[in-house]
């Protein structure tokens, strides 16, 4: 299951449909087009049950009017894990 | 007091010995040199600077000729704050291009309770206008334009300095430094205008100042309330337009242009998000046509 690594080590700047990542422990910013700050605000408000990648693909299917590829979400779900905003729990 | 209240064998004097202090932009600045251009310089572009009666300066500066043999074949000046050499020495004829440049330094490397971004900052009816821009985006030569037009205030043409705390603009009213073709344009823009001597072959071109407006260097106590964020971006016969950025778009790009925004580390992120609540972002594609701009920025604050 995807959880948001921990919510102190970042700050936000919800500018919708893009979000803007502050990572503290790195001091990077990134801007994370309205694709993947959906995925990461998924995943956040899932954070006490966890999701899966097909949990996101479900939820993005009634978000976005049109269809979305698995490959898609696994690669937005990777650069997240790579910003280490995201961590894979058991 | 004011600088130019000195005539120029005094004010060489002074320079000489104990040094000119001297407000430049929200900054005291204490000088020391013996080389000519500063004092040409000074009298020319800080004639309208209060002089500073304290004893305290946030810099001290001193523009020296090098001294050895080479000073007879090639001459050459360096900037030193506090004692210390920053820089490598530069052309003696480029003595006061690189007082303003080591001012710039003094301020960027120094002002860290502030974001600062390198960005023009012009203000009217109380809605400031930022104008981040990588050198030939046009920035100063709009910039200068504006200075140049009734009702328009200059706040710096180098350096926006945003106070996150009161979340306002502080006033840096320096020369505006103008560059190549742009020294010409604005010349005849504003052909009342006071400008320095142009200074050939610097590592930027041809490069002279124009002094700031008298009102612009009185408002420097009032700050600004940031209105808009405007990216400008010279091109040619090409059709002047605005277009809305996008907050994030925005974001990244002010970072980028700031000096200390890694400084300021989660300082830095909070102080472009708070500037970024109160702001519309725009791009700004200008084919040159100073009249043309300066309409459009005037329907911006005018809104």
């Amino acid at each position: 299951m995807w959880q948001l690594t921990s919510e102190k080590e970042f700050l936000l700047y919800h500018c919708a449909p893009e979000l803007v990542v502050y990572n503290k422990s790195t001091r990077s910013t990134s801007l994370l087009p309205p694709f993947i700050a959906q995925i990461f605000f998924i995943i956040k408000n899932n954070q006490d049950n966890g999701v899966d990648v097909l949990n996101i693909l479900e939820a993005l299917q009634g978000q976005f009017d049109t269809q979305i590829a698995l490959n898609d979400v696994e690669k937005s779900v990777e650069y997240l894990k790579e910003l280490i905003l995201i961590e894979y729990c058991e | 007091m004011r600088l130019a209240d000195l005539n120029k064998t005094e004010l060489a004097k002074r320079l000489n010995h104990q040094g000119v202090c001297f407000f430049a932009g929200g900054f005291s600045v204490c000088l020391n040199s013996k080389v000519p251009a500063i004092v040409d310089g000074l009298l020319s572009q800080y004639g309208n600077n209060l002089l500073n009666e304290a004893d305290f300066s946030d810099f001290h500066i001193n523009i020296k000729a090098t001294s050895g043999v080479r000073r007879f074949i090639r001459p050459r000046v360096q900037f030193f704050l506090n004692g210390n050499a920053p820089f490598y020495p530069m052309p003696y004829t480029q003595a006061f291009p690189l007082l303003e440049w080591g001012m710039n330094w003094c301020v960027t490397n120094h002002c860290h309770e502030h974001l600062v971004i390198h960005a023009a900052v012009v203000e009217k009816n109380g809605k400031a206008i930022i104008l981040p821009g990588t050198p030939g985006s046009g920035k100063s030569t709009l910039c200068a334009a504006l200075a140049n037009t009734s009702g328009w205030r200059l706040l710096s043409d180098e350096l926006a300095i945003y106070n996150y705390k009161s979340q306002m603009l502080v006033p840096n009213p320096r020369p505006v430094s103008l560059k190549n073709q742009s020294i010409d344009v604005i010349k005849k823009f504003a052909p009342s205008s006071i400008f320095s001597p142009t200074v050939h072959d610097t590592i930027k071109g041809s490069v002279a100042h124009m002094m700031p407006s008298i009102e612009s260097i009185e408002g420097t106590n009032n700050d600004a309330v940031p209105a808009f964020v405007v990216f400008p971006k010279y091109i040619a016969e090409s059709n002047s337009e605005l277009e809305l950025v996008s907050k994030g778009d925005a974001f990244i790009q002010l970072a980028e242009h700031s000096f200390n925004y890694q400084i300021l580390h989660s300082d830095g992120f909070e102080a472009i998000a708070s500037l970024l609540d109160q702001t519309n972002c725009y791009k700004y594609t200008y084919d040159g046509d100073l009249a043309v701009a300066i309409n459009q920025m005037e329907s911006l604050v005018c809104l």
